[in-house]
């Protein structure tokens, strides 16, 4: 029972996990904005495509949901430029894995709030004359953005979460930092519950600003 | 269309019109004609096709043959003999001129009264923001809801919601309304309020075709009543005839009688 906690060591190398907080966000929104947006266009070309586009997304969303993110991750460092002639450095490798990983995740949040939204509404919708362009701008886009922003939410800070999976191709994020620090410092218990304290209240204050514009929204015209 | 098709008394012309879903045919061989000023009210027991009959009418469901024309102009297809579907946007230009009421209500949730009323006045009619607002605001007091004009849905009652439904139907001034069941999910007491409106619709002239089971709202503020069996027309004529204990259609009789002896 030897072992006495020690943060100074942490404070001394804090900069690697504010700084690895930081690029982890970054990573998280530009994936989470890149996939919405193919999530968003597949879930609305999904419901209104026929059988073969139907199972095509279906098999992309498929394939993404039954391999692990690590294993995408891997693939896409140092599988893809081995076989193509590409050239990306580890953050971008990384943004690109989590964004059409996010995409095949937003696209089942999407198409299912997308099939909720009640058909009456969409007949109101054409008995009021909207083109059909006009009915999903208008009247199916708002209802499913109401339906789906709870899970949207819980999407969007378990994809936060998945940026320490960057770690694993040396990108600096949060856990990145920790790592180092370890390495470094064998202040192992410390710099991990450091590290755990600084994910859960990103998380709480992402969560809680996401909340927010749910309340938003289910109040909004 | 031509300015010809206005001079017809006769707004909307259903003829023979047949659909089935699969293996049930729910309409056969339709006829039925609303002339301008008209509330012609469709009754029937419940699977006699009088909703789909309805949605057809502004094709929210599609029909398998015969025609259907408002002014003059055929619904759904380019024309009854080819029956090529028209276009989108052709459709939605043509909807555009029919009005439709729900039994579910069906407003826009997300936005408010007043937005549910501007939205096909600002999208379709392309009408300026203040412009649609004041027809909005125009219609709400029509149906005695000037105050709720910034209300969401969810904070109105059903027969306040339903008169919302009125409101945004009307105000894209269609040349025709259809009413389908519009009271039918409304607590007893509510009704009252929403029949009020449609009679003082009826009043201004409004050319309505609607489906309800309330026989004496039927009674009291149809031109006509048409009577639906196993989806086509069985009986048509005035209220006081249709609605005669003493009629000799036996299948209206029966519906009658049994009518009356669930709601007295």
């Amino acid at each position: 029972m030897g072992y006495a906690l020690n943060f100074n060591l942490i404070w001394r190398h804090f900069d690697k996990l504010w700084g690895g907080l930081l690029l982890s966000l970054e990573l998280a929104v530009i994936s989470i904005a890149i996939g919405t947006v193919i999530g968003l266009v597949l879930a609305v070309w999904y419901v209104s495509a026929g059988r073969t586009v139907r199972a095509i997304i279906a098999a992309y969303v498929e394939f993404i949901r039954n391999v692990p993110l690590i294993l995408l991750v891997y693939l896409v460092f140092y599988g893809v430029p081995t076989v193509v002639d590409l050239a990306y450095s580890a953050p971008t490798s990384f943004v690109l894995t989590l964004s059409v990983y996010s995409g095949a995740y937003l696209v089942e949040v999407f198409r299912s709030g997308l099939e909720a939204v009640p058909r009456g509404q969409l007949d109101a919708g054409k008995a009021i004359g909207l083109t059909p362009w006009q009915r999903l701008l208008h009247v199916r886009l708002p209802t499913m953005l109401r339906i789906t922003l709870p899970a949207l939410s819980n999407t969007f800070i378990s994809l936060f979460k998945d940026t320490s999976i960057a770690s694993v191709i040396s990108v600096p994020e949060l856990t990145f930092g920790a790592q180092w620090i370890n390495f470094n410092t064998f202040r192992i218990v410390e710099v991990y519950l450091v590290t755990t304290a600084m994910y859960l209240v990103t998380g709480y204050v992402l969560l809680f600003g996401l909340r927010l514009v749910e309340r938003r929204f289910r109040a909004a015209r | 269309m031509s300015e010809a098709s206005n001079a017809s008394p006769v707004l909307l012309d259903v003829s023979g019109v047949s659909k089935a879903f699969g293996a049930i045919e729910v309409l056969r061989s339709v006829n039925l004609e609303v002339k301008r000023g008209e509330v012609v009210t469709v009754i029937g027991p419940s699977g006699s096709g009088k909703t789909t009959l309805l949605r057809c009418v502004n094709f929210l469901e599609s029909y398998d043959s015969g025609s259907i024309r408002i002014d003059g102009k055929e619904v759904g297809y380019l024309s009854a003999g080819t029956r090529q579907r028209r276009g989108e946007r052709d459709l939605a230009a043509m909807r555009a001129e029919t009005g439709m009421v729900f039994q579910s209500f069906n407003l826009f949730p997300h936005l408010t009264a007043a937005g549910n009323i501007m939205l096909g006045l600002t999208k379709v009619r392309k009408k300026s923001q203040a412009e649609a607002r004041s027809i909005a605001e125009h219609w709400l007091g029509r149906v005695g809801l000037a105050h709720k004009a910034d209300s969401l849905p969810a904070e109105l009652s059903g027969g306040q919601q339903q008169r919302v439904g009125i409101a945004r139907a009307v105000a894209m001034e269609p040349k025709i309304l259809l009413l389908d069941e519009i009271t039918s999910a409304l607590d007893p007491e509510l009704v009252g309020e929403v029949l009020a409106v449609v009679r003082s619709l009826a009043e201004d002239g409004m050319t309505m075709l609607m489906v309800t089971h309330e026989m004496a709202f039927a009674r009291d503020a149809s031109s006509r009543i048409v009577f639906m069996a196993d989806g086509g027309v069985s009986a048509v004529g005035p209220p006081k005839e249709i609605l005669a204990a003493e009629t000799t259609n036996e299948r209206l009789r029966t519906f009658l009688a049994r009518f009356r002896a669930s709601y007295f």
